[in-house]
């Protein structure tokens, strides 16, 4: 199989999710005949792989690319890794839960890093399969991991420092995590501090999250430390000297569906893993220090939980959850499962043929991604401009609001009204040129399903009418596009940062 | 034991003249490991490129290390190497022009004493004129663990409540400048001796002339009538832009003939050999009763600007005050000088530049052995 996962930038490839994720698996699908190739949705051309998987890409370009996939019989699934859907009264992510009911409309299957994660959207989508795809690790060498404990245990008994790191993104744009953590949990670290040992703590992390705010509450650090900006190349380095890995993890939506990298890459490199707080590491038990007193029994004994004698334990449960060839090989048998499944679901039991006319049309929000226009132009997808759409181009369809603002006016290119029904066409008057193209013009008169009762607000133009009028306005030109289009499924490209919804809320009155 | 530092932070243009001395002092006299973090913001300040020039002379007549400083985090990662010391900031305060200076403070490490030097006589969250209680409230605090005031406490009636146990009474560093008996570049000689001539200073950037109205258009017209009636006398005057702000050069404001820009850092300005000094209320009218010259403050005619923090100085407001102030001061300097004394006095400012430089000294002195107690006093080897 030939899978392609679609990732929203050239610079995201160089970040820790794909190089992690999807980088440490390629070597493994390779050497069992299938190829994975990580593309930037802004170079996404055509369809010419067999399974399509959306990383990251929460607009309307992912989604067009779903359809296509979808049009031309392909597997197109999404990979979340990070939960910014379960915050269900948080107004910041409704756009992105608005994206993620889209795309689960148009998927036929979810990835996940993990079971909590997993169990969280099969709350809400259970009709989908869905595959927990572990973050593998780099490398396991055992004979060389037992060389590097050997010598990090004959340092620590003869400096008596104990090399503590902290390490990874500090920050996040929406939720308090990273050093947050890292300075709510300190106080654990006091405890190592003991007579006669000395704690080093090394934090390195994104130069983003070293705010003066945050400064100042890393200095409440009761360890001696130093900061350093992460690298990958000082990550390396730093494991290759710590004797802990300090982990702690908070117990909000956000960190509880983390995956265990930052453990699992811990361990490789012969660090113990002392992680405070919300037990995230679970699946690594034995090799996981969540109190500071059993952490100095073992100083003092020599009988770390990773040492020698455990290495062949660890590498059983790696084989579990973060060994590249077992993931890649789940993962496989995963697709090939749901290809099968899909090929049984077709009417003559082949694969489903490729549709010669694209399926969908893309609805031009608030705040349009240019690129999204383009790429829907690119590939013959019908654009659709709202209301709101602030973007001058030449649209093949158009809604405004009419006059006396009770309804919409469609305004449709003359190559698309001769797409429609005759019936329908002929009621629609020429009515002038935008930019380059022609429009044939239908009112509420002569579709009924344009009327849009509660719009009257729009005449404001403020953005808080916008938000009362926005669900009214898109049902609207979602049942005119299924009046004049109907085989045409609409997608919507909406970045928008207000609250705004496509579901009418109906008040609640007591 | 690494040795401590005295690390100075320099943010805005006129910081430079205010540090310069505790640089020298730092380096030279108490042999500290010195230097000097330059702020992104001051780079981009120094189109001309005059300060940055300044520094580098600075740096290497002292071996002060310069270097640039994007934000507080490469601040924060650059200390936490060093032994402590302490860290001198002249513009530092809660307030968002001094936002970058006030987070290095805040995140120090603790090794670090943070000391920010009060800049100006009139410097908000010291002493504070009416405009820049308008402009910045009353409440304006700093990250610092210790305040260089140039008054005592009694008289820094700007000094928030809970900042008042920061307060040193140190003096101003102006004091400890050694003006060059030369100005750089004049070419001048010739013509009417500088000992004739005399001095206006701008400050036209100032919410002082500009907040409480528009003063100053008040300001270029009575200065431009002042300069033609100069001129009918075959006169000229010296124009010195402020540091910082140089409004008369960034807006191109077309002066008269007569008139000889002086844009040179203050410490390189003998002012004592100007006849007299003019100017809107600004320290720069300190620098010149120091200096020992006729001084008058300008105050426009509406009575709205608030120079009551110069009280006891000449006042001068149209054309004619200035030409008469001017005529008097070439023939009767002593009779001001006098007067300003009364002002110096008033004022309960250290004077004596021996004093000064021993409060400083000391400052400096005691942060180097919080950090390293054995080390050796200078002039002991």
């Amino acid at each position: 199989m030939k899978i392609c996962i679609i990732v929203p930038s050239e610079d995201y490839l160089t970040r820790a999710g794909a190089r992690i994720r999807y980088s440490r698996i390629a070597p493994a699908l390779r050497a069992s005949g299938h190829t994975l190739t990580l593309l930037p949705i802004a170079d996404f051309s055509d369809i010419d792989h067999d399974v399509y998987i959306l990383s990251k890409c929460f607009d309307g370009r992912a989604l067009l690319v779903a359809g296509m996939a979808r049009d031309k019989g392909k597997l197109v699934g999404v990979d979340l890794f990070d939960d910014y859907f379960s915050h269900r009264d948080d107004s910041r992510f409704q756009r992105l839960r608005l994206w993620l009911d889209e795309s689960f409309a148009h998927i036929d299957f979810a990835l996940c890093a993990t079971s909590a994660m997993r169990h969280m959207l099969e709350c809400r989508y259970q009709s989908t399969p869905i595959h927990v795809m572990n973050d593998p690790h780099e490398t396991f060498e055992p004979e060389k991991l037992r060389d590097r404990l050997t010598e990090k245990y004959a340092d620590l008994t003869s400096s008596r420092a104990l090399h503590v790191a902290w390490y990874g993104m500090g920050d996040n744009p929406y939720f308090s995590v990273g050093l947050p953590d890292l300075c709510g949990f300190a106080g654990h670290l006091e405890a190592l501090q003991r007579p006669g040992w000395t704690v080093k703590l090394t934090i390195l992390t994104n130069r983003r999250a070293m705010v003066a705010d945050q400064l100042v509450e890393l200095r409440k650090i009761p360890v001696p430390f130093e900061l350093k900006e992460w690298s990958l190349a000082e990550e390396e380095e730093l494991l290759k000297k710590s004797h802990i890995s300090f982990l702690p993890v908070c117990a909000q939506n956000f960190s509880v569906v983390k995956s265990l990298n930052r453990a699992v890459t811990a361990l490789c490199h012969g660090t113990q893993v002392f992680s405070p707080g919300f037990d995230l590491y679970d699946r690594l038990d034995d090799f996981i220090y969540q109190r500071a007193a059993p952490l100095n029994d073992a100083i003092d004994s020599g009988q770390f939980r990773l040492r020698d004698e455990t290495i062949l334990k660890l590498e059983e449960v790696f084989a579990d959850c973060a060994d590249p060839a077992a993931e890649a090989r789940r993962l496989m048998a995963f697709l090939q499962e749901r290809e099968e499944h899909r090929i049984a679901a077709s009417p003559i039991g082949l694969a489903p043929e490729a549709s010669p006319d694209p399926s969908c049309a893309l609805i031009c929000g608030r705040d349009t991604n240019a690129t999204a226009y383009r790429l829907a132009k690119r590939t013959g997808i019908l654009t659709i401009a709202s209301p709101g759409t602030p973007v001058t181009a030449n649209f093949d369809i158009r809604f405004e609001w009419n006059d006396t603002f009770t309804g919409l006016n469609l305004l449709i290119s003359e190559a698309v009204c001769a797409r429609l029904a005759d019936e329908i066409a002929g009621k629609a008057r020429p009515c002038g040129r935008i930019i380059e193209t022609t429009y044939r013009k239908l009112s509420m008169l002569d579709l009924p399903s344009l009327a849009c009762p509660g719009g009257g607000a729009a005449w404001t133009g403020s953005r808080a009418a916008a938000l009362a009028t926005y669900p009214v306005e898109y049902a609207t030109m979602r049942a005119a596009m299924a009046e004049i289009l109907p085989k045409v499924e609409c997608i919507s490209d909406e970045n928008w940062r207000w609250p705004f919804s496509y579901v009418r809320q109906t008040a609640r009155l007591n | 034991m690494n040795p401590p530092s005295i690390v100075f932070i320099v943010n805005l243009l006129q910081d430079v003249a205010v540090l310069r001395p505790l640089v020298f002092m730092a380096a030279r006299d108490l042999g500290l490991d010195t230097k000097i973090f330059v702020t992104a913001a001051f780079d981009k300040r120094d189109r001309s490129n005059v300060w940055h020039n300044e520094l580098q002379q600075i740096a290497r007549e002292t071996g002060a290390a310069l270097s640039l400083i994007e934000d507080e985090a490469q601040a924060f990662m650059q200390l936490q190497y060093l032994a402590g010391g302490a860290l001198l900031a002249a513009s530092e305060s809660n307030l968002a022009g001094h936002r970058i200076v006030h987070d290095i403070f805040r995140t120090k490490p603790d090794s670090f004493v943070a000391i920010t030097l009060q800049h100006g006589l009139e410097c908000v969250g010291f002493l504070q004129s009416r405009d820049h209680d308008r402009a910045h409230g009353r409440a304006v605090t700093f990250a610092a663990d210790i305040v260089c005031g140039w008054l005592e406490a009694e008289k820094l009636t700007a000094l928030a409540p809970s900042q008042r146990g920061k307060l040193v009474t140190t003096g101003p560093t102006t004091l400890l400048q050694q003006a060059s008996r030369e100005e750089p570049g004049r070419k001048e000689s010739g013509q009417r001796g500088q000992g004739q001539r005399g001095i206006v200073c701008e400050n036209l950037h100032s919410i002082r002339l500009n907040l409480a109205g528009d003063f100053g258009t008040d300001f270029v017209a009575t200065f431009n009538k002042f300069c033609s009636a100069l001129a009918s006398q075959g006169d000229d005057v010296t124009l010195r832009p402020h540091p910082g702000g140089q409004y008369v050069l960034k807006h191109n404001t077309t002066v008269a003939s007569n008139v000889v820009i002086n844009n040179h850092p203050i410490y390189k300005v003998n002012l004592s050999r100007y006849a007299y000094g003019i100017s809107a209320p600004s320290s720069v009218l300190v620098d010149m009763v120091l200096a020992g010259i006729p001084t008058a403050v300008w105050r426009e005619g509406t009575g709205r600007m608030d120079a009551d923090n110069y009280t006891g100085l000449t006042q001068v407001t149209d054309e004619h005050d200035w030409i008469a102030f001017a005529e008097e001061a070439r023939s009767h300097p002593e009779r001001y000088v006098e007067k300003q004394t009364d002002f110096l006095q008033h004022l309960c400012m250290p004077l004596d530049p021996g004093d000064v430089y021993r409060r400083y000294a000391e400052l400096l002195w005691c942060a180097a052995r919080r950090t390293l107690p054995t080390i050796a006093s200078p002039g002991r080897g």
